[in-house]
């Protein structure tokens, strides 16, 4: 048996310091731990997303960044977007976000609901978020709703606001015990012992 | 023959200036409260379904009140008018107002099935069992002092100033100094 030439010994040694240096690379940057973002309190730091991306954190479907939180659907296409004033916790036992002090927008096409709460809680995989404390809901024709808490249906594309709800727009006031906003369907629904007070 | 037909005549005057007045009244300065156990608004179309137990209170210079079991409204949200509305039955309206003279002038008409009004055509419609009753009509019509009419369907022509009722019952009280006798009639 020949002995084994210099030269193949040294091809072999590059070849390994490559691939060492790729899976080094690639997979290390992946397994570094996540450095804590804004004023956020975090639990254990839940699987890495591979949409991770520098100074974001991707939760299941959830972006955080700073202040600002945003659900994306399976193409990446912006669901809601959220930024907070307050608090921001992310869970890992149940798979959720909640955040205070919250002005939450939701844009479709040429409309845009822009919901201000005190309490928001939302879960890293899509599905319902739901508002608590005082409820101040605008849409982009200036009207306005309140209510005591609400929640949106993310399947149904509805927000749906109960207790003391009020509406005001224009020379239009109403107030009722639910709302429902259908922004899909642009329709508004009150239920519940309504009443419509309009100047003419 | 003749002489029913001058008092229909006055009565349908009365009736219909009753309407004239409240249809002037809408579009004058006033405060609408609708009471409904739902409100379902359409922001593509304006339009604006409203049912269970539907109440309408109207205050201005004069107070009106609608109830029905739903009602229907067709409006510009832009501009915020009313375009047009239905009311299913059954339906009331009762409306008060006053002339310059202070006389007071009373109205209540109903029916069971619908009643209608378009801005566009200004005519307004009361289909099913329609009652209208005016009492004060002396504050409109001087000879009058009351009028009622029955049928199975009024509409009244806001722009064009007509009455048509279809199987129509009219009762007309005058007022004492005219003293006629009260008549009945379908005409």
């Amino acid at each position: 048996m020949k002995g084994i030439s210099p030269l193949w010994v040294a091809v072999a040694v590059v070849v390994v310091l490559a691939g060492a240096a790729i899976i080094y690379n690639v997979w290390g940057a992946k397994l570094a731990n996540p450095e804590p973002v804004g004023r956020a309190i975090y639990g254990k730091p839940p699987p890495p997303d591979p949409r991770t991306k520098s100074g974001r954190l991707a939760f299941g479907d959830l972006d955080v960044s700073g202040p600002s939180i945003v659900q994306r659907d399976k193409r990446g296409n912006e669901v809601w977007s959220a930024k907070t004033e307050g608090e921001l916790e992310v869970s890992d036992q149940d798979g959720r976000v909640a955040a205070t002090g919250v002005v939450w927008t939701l844009t479709r096409g040429d409309q845009t609901v822009t919901l201000k709460s005190g309490r928001m809680e939302a879960g890293w995989s899509g599905g319902d978020v739901v508002f608590g404390g005082d409820i101040d809901i605008q849409d982009a024709r200036g009207r306005r709703f309140a209510a005591r808490q609400a929640r949106f249906e993310a399947g149904t594309e509805k927000i749906i606001c109960e207790g003391g709800v009020t509406w005001e727009a224009g020379r239009y006031t109403a107030a009722a015990q639910t709302l429902v906003i259908d922004v899909k369907h642009k329709r508004l629904r009150l239920r519940g012992g309504v009443t419509l007070k309009a100047r003419t | 023959m003749g002489y029913r037909r001058v008092i229909l005549g006055l009565a349908a005057a009365a009736l219909l200036a009753a309407a004239v007045g409240y249809a002037q009244h809408i579009k004058k300065g006033s405060v609408a409260v609708i009471r409904s156990e739902e409100l379902d608004l359409d922001l593509n179309t304006g339009s604006t379904e409203m049912t269970g137990n539907v109440r309408v209170d109207i205050k201005g210079s004069y107070t009106a009140t609608m109830t029905a079991s739903s009602v229907s409204v067709a409006a510009d949200l832009e501009k915020a008018q009313v375009l047009s509305f239905e009311a299913r039955g059954p339906v009331k309206l009762v409306f008060d107002t006053t002339n310059k003279e202070g006389k007071p002038l009373h109205v209540v008409a109903s029916c069971s099935q619908k009643a209608t009004f378009s801005e566009q055509t200004m005519i307004a419609t009361m289909e099913g069992n329609a009652h209208a009753e005016v009492t004060g009509a002396e504050a409109v019509v001087s000879q009058i002092e009351s009028a009622k009419y029955d049928g199975d369907s009024m509409t009244i022509d806001l722009n064009q100033r007509k009455i048509k009722v279809k199987q129509a019952t009219a009762e007309v009280h005058m007022a004492p100094e005219v003293a006629p006798p009260a008549e009945q009639g379908t005409p």
